[in-house]
């Protein structure tokens, strides 16, 4: 079955002065229809880098990026090819097929424009998206249907008062508030896919749950695609049904989120769940794992996790391990299998 | 007597740290290119202004009538004035005026500014309101007439400074305060604070050190900004009329030099101004990048470009991974060798 | 927000008592005798009669009387007679600000319009060409002082090759014709028009744009076409000077802005729902990065009419500048005196209205 987006060898590179930091290494992505799949890892490995250049969107931040496929399928069943796509093509497909939500809900809200009006562009840009459900021709939209719209919108993301909220600017809203704002923009045209970078990460706990739990809900009703790129596993458990494990800009793991939680293959991914402290264990000593994720200009040789891994051998240190599939519907990047590396 | 020796050489170990200190900061201007190009550029008009007497043969105070007007030549490199004085001497001897000027508004400005600027922040409500609304006023005095003015009162050189202080200093002094509000804010400051450290200890230890930068790098560019400003007060007839500025040949040369083509005149002063003006700001500049490395302009030419984006393609090549069947003979070579 | 004005308005009224205190003070700290431009042709011998002037005009009774009176004078708009132009000082004035306005409002006008241009296509090309082009342009043009490149423009365009005047705002003998019953029609009419647009379309941009312009169109209306061609064919240099360092750093002011704002997460936002390039340009680039260039605008608005100083002289330009000049280096202190009031007035003025500008294309002022 063809994937809604199927992305194949996805590389990216950013130019600083005369030379390049390698963003993302070789990157394959399919996100099937109605679908909900994670991208999770620690920050800087490059995950927010592949939502956006999913979208597109990285053309002017010094960034050169090449694939071997990277393709889109719409609602009417047409694939777009997303490497080939002109920008005009892009501006059809940005919120009506792909649609995207960021990380800090303050600074991705324009501030001298009420919400009220961010909301109306996106129906004001993309009418047809909008009519054709009600069976009309697409037409252009007068500012009072795209106002009344935008209440329906605001409405069904559960934001209270509308009508108020409407004419606010987002510095007189919550970052809760915000986060639901810019979800409504994001879902206005019932995308076929959205990605979410980080949706909860600048939010309180409380929040996070009812905007996980937005999400979710707008996913079964709406039955789009979600591509979740985060860094904390509880999410993961709690929205994904499958899951890629990003490290230095490679997977380095790949499967069904349960499989990969209660057995993992990978050592980059065991060390990641075992940092999650659980609620019920006490303990003398969280688990962490040794330094940091190196700067995209100072990789280690071979495999990226080499320097960090209780498990590094010679081998590791000299070849960079290609993503294999050990067991059915499960991919790692590691020299061994689990067996041989847990018995060492 | 024991005190007195303690307390010299406290006072020296502290000059020579001082002079230590300046020293680097000098040989890190030195190695930025704009830096060392306006020290080169400021090295030199120094020089002029002190080896004036030196370098030219003639005085500024030799009127000789029959002389005057002349084109250039090759006795009087930028021809004459009216008097017959020789252009050149007083572009030298202009240079001396113009700095003096220029380094010791400079200077005074900014730490009239720095002191303002960190009483108002970190000294109290009442300083902190009384300040402000000084400096609400002095932003709305209309600085250039006011200077004319008062320019009545006296023409001295040195009232010219203290006319260019009292009112130059706003500028530096809100943008000091800006800085330290943030840093005053800022959890190293507050951790030193619940340390039970005194305000001046905090001042001294943390807040100078933070502001210090930006004091040194406003003290250049306003050096260079009083410069021109001297320049125009000389040039409307406010400077002092006992010494020779820059501004006062353009004077001259507009009253005498067009009627009489002679455009070495004209366009000596204002070069002049230009390189000693370009020289201070390039410090600045330079002084900017040092402090605060984010403002470093990234230099690539089209040159670079070219060789950057071929050796993308091999960038991305080399992302490539291991062929699986690869991938397990070399996994077996390497567990051969490991079992040898 | 009504709190935020009041408090504003307090600051500025009180500056404004400030500076009119300063303007007492000044010219009797810095004259012998203050009443000197009392005496108009009472010899220096007549001591009688110079005591009976001074004594008639107030100079005897102690300072804060004379301070009381000053006050007064100022609220019935009694400057005083001008020393040197035997005129009263209201009318010296403002004979003068329209000439000011010549020069200085036309050349904001262009160097704004400009500097937006050149600014927004330089944003847009970050590093390359145009961009070096415009940043190493503005680190020279910085450090040339204006009235030097004033002498240099006369220098080339006036006598290497003499192609404009560089003396004085109109041929000599010639006066420049004035209507003002058009003036006043047509100047109306236009703010008329400007409130209308205002209130049907709900745009303020209106007033910002189309009041200047009536102004400008009420002048030419106003006054012959001879003496308009006359009048700007005198202005072409002074313009010129003035132009070139303004739009210089109105286009570094717009090019930096633009890059600042081209990296705001909003932008990605803007681009992600899927908006034209024109529109996250207008509507979201555009909208912030002017921010700054209003402020800037604002508090250059003040010198429109105070003109420049310097560029007046050297051109012999009849404006403001010129006369604040005759007037500090003829002891006219009367007329400096009003001069400097009315600048501090409208530089109190066009902040105050700068910050409610301001506060329309940015609502998170109130805030801070």
């Amino acid at each position: 079955m063809q994937p809604v987006l199927d992305i194949h060898g996805l590389k990216v590179l950013f130019r600083v002065g005369n030379t390049y930091i390698r963003a993302v290494e070789g990157v394959d992505i399919t996100v099937g229809e109605g679908e909900s799949v994670a991208i999770v890892g620690e920050s800087g490995c490059g995950k927010s880098v592949t939502g956006l250049a999913c979208m597109k969107l990285l053309a002017q931040q010094n960034a050169v990026y090449t694939a071997k496929k990277m393709t889109l399928q719409t609602k009417d069943g047409h694939v777009h090819d997303l490497l080939s796509e002109s920008e005009n093509g892009m501006l059809a497909l940005r919120a009506e097929q792909i649609a995207m939500i960021f990380q800090d809900p303050s600074t991705f809200l324009n501030p001298v424009m009420t919400v009220g009006e961010q909301m109306d562009e996106v129906f004001l840009y993309h009418p047809g998206a909008v009519t054709q459900e009600d069976g009309k021709a697409a037409h252009k939209l007068s500012r009072d249907e795209a106002k009344r719209l935008s209440l329906e919108q605001f409405r069904r993301v559960g934001i209270p008062d509308p009508e108020m909220r409407y004419k606010q600017f987002p510095h007189e809203l919550s970052g809760g508030l915000k986060q639901r704002i810019l979800i409504a923009m994001a879902t206005a045209c019932k995308p076929r896919l959205l990605i979410a970078d980080e949706p909860t990460t600048a939010l309180d706990v409380t929040i996070q749950a009812q905007i996980l739990d937005l999400i979710t809900t707008l996913r079964r009703e709406s039955g789009m695609s979600l591509l979740m790129i985060t860094h904390d596993l509880g999410v993961v458990r709690a929205v994904a049904e499958r899951c890629y494990v990003m490290y230095c800009g490679k997977i380095v793991e790949h499967g069904y989120v349960r499989d990969i939680l209660e057995h993992p293959l990978h050592p980059y991914t065991k060390a990641l769940i075992d940092t999650v402290p659980g609620l019920d264990d006490r303990v003398e000593r969280f688990v962490q794992i040794p330094h940091n994720v190196p700067h995209p200009s100072q990789k280690p040789s071979g495999c990226f996790f080499s320097n960090r891994c209780a498990f590094c051998t010679g081998i590791c240190q000299s070849a960079m391990p290609p993503l294999r599939e050990p067991v059915p519907g499960r991919q790692t990047r590691c020299w061994f299998d689990k067996e041989e590396l847990w018995e060492k | 007597m024991e005190k007195a020796k303690k307390i010299a050489s406290s006072v020296g170990a502290a000059c020579a740290r001082a002079g230590i200190a300046i020293g680097r900061l000098f040989a890190k201007i030195w190695k930025n290119p704009k830096g060392r190009r306006g020290l080169i550029m400021v090295g030199i008009v120094v020089l002029a202004a002190l080896l004036a007497p030196i370098l030219t043969p003639y005085d500024l105070h030799e009127y000789n009538v029959t002389e005057g007007l002349q084109q250039p030549s090759f006795s009087h490199w930028l021809g004459t004035d009216k008097n017959g004085v020789d252009i050149m001497t007083q572009v030298l001897y202009g240079a001396r005026i113009s700095l003096i000027i220029g380094i010791t508004t400079g200077i005074s400005v900014t730490l009239l500014g720095a002191i303002m600027g960190i009483m108002s922040a970190y000294f109290g409500k009442v300083l902190s309101v009384t300040i402000l609304n000084l400096i609400n006023v002095l932003l709305v005095v209309p600085t250039l007439p006011l200077m004319m003015v008062l320019s009545n009162i006296s023409s001295s050189y040195v009232m010219m400074i203290l006319i260019f202080t009292l009112f130059g200093w706003c500028g530096t002094a809100r943008m000091i305060r800006a800085q330290v509000l943030s840093i005053v804010n800022m959890n190293y400051v507050r951790a030193a604070e619940l340390s039970g450290a005194s305000k001046s200890y905090i001042m001294f230890r943390h807040i100078m050190p933070a502001v210090a930068h930006l004091l040194i790098m406003n003290c250049a560019l306003s050096c260079a900004g009083f410069m021109v400003a001297e320049a125009g007060l000389s040039f409307i007839g406010l400077g002092d009329a006992s010494v020779m500025s820059w501004g006062k040949i353009l004077v001259a040369a507009e009253r005498d030099a067009f009627t009489s083509g002679l455009w070495a005149w004209v366009l000596a002063p204002g070069v002049a101004i230009f390189f000693t003006v370009f020289g201070f700001m390039q410090v600045g500049y330079a002084l900017e990048e040092i402090f605060n490395p984010r403002v470093k302009r990234k230099k690539t030419s089209s040159k670079d470009s070219r060789s950057a984006t071929e050796s993308a393609d091999a960038i991305f090549a080399s992302m490539e991974d291991l062929p699986l069947e690869d991938a397990k003979t070399l996994k077996e070579a390497y567990l051969k060798g490991e079992t040898h | 927000m009504k709190r935020y004005y009041a408090q504003k308005l307090i600051s500025a009224v009180f500056v404004l008592f400030i500076i009119i205190t300063l303007n007492f003070f000044l010219p009797r700290m810095m004259f012998d005798d203050p009443a000197q431009p009392y005496y108009a042709g009472v010899p220096e011998d007549a001591y009688a009669l110079r005591q009976e002037i001074r004594e008639a005009n107030g100079f005897n009774d102690p300072l804060i009387v004379q301070y009381g009176a000053y006050l007064g004078r100022l609220f019935t708009l009694n400057f005083g007679t001008s020393y040197i132009y035997k005129e009263p000082v209201f009318q010296v004035m403002f004979s003068r600000i329209p000439w000011s306005l010549v020069i200085t409002l036309t050349s904001m006008v262009v160097s704004v319009i400009v500097g937006i241009l050149i600014g927004a296509y330089v944003g847009k090309r970050r590093e390359m060409t145009a961009d070096k082009v415009l940043l190493g342009f503005s680190t020279v043009t910085t450090a040339i002082p204006s009235f030097w490149l004033a002498l240099v423009s006369i220098m080339l365009l006036a006598f290497i090759i003499p192609i404009f005047p560089y003396r004085g705002a109109m041929t000599p003998g010639y006066t420049l014709g004035f209507h003002t019953i058009p003036f006043l029609v047509v100047f109306l009419l236009f703010i008329a028009a400007a409130i209308a647009l205002r209130i049907i379309l709900r745009k303020s941009i209106f007033l910002f744009t189309v009041i200047p312009a009536g102004l400008l169109v009420a002048l030419l209306v106003a006054v012959p076409p001879a003496d308009v061609l006359d009048v700007l064919y005198h202005a072409a240099l002074p313009l010129i000077v003035v132009i070139f360092g303004s739009c210089i750093s109105y286009s570094l002011l717009v090019r930096n802005s633009m890059i600042a704002v081209t990296s705001e997460d909003y932008i990605l936002t803007a681009r992600a729902k899927g908006l034209p390039p024109r529109v996250v340009l207008y509507k979201h680039t555009f909208r912030n990065a002017l921010l700054p260039l209003i402020t800037n605008v604002g508090m250059s608005l003040s010198g429109l009419i105070g003109g420049s100083v310097l560029i007046e002289k050297i051109f012999s330009w009849p404006g403001m500048g010129q006369l604040l000049l005759e007037a500090t280096n003829n002891g006219d202190y009367l007329l400096s005196q009003a001069i400097l009031l009315l600048f501090a007035i409208l530089t109190i003025t066009f902040n105050l209205i700068t910050d409610l500008v301001y506060h329309k294309f940015d609502p998170r002022v109130t805030r801070a």
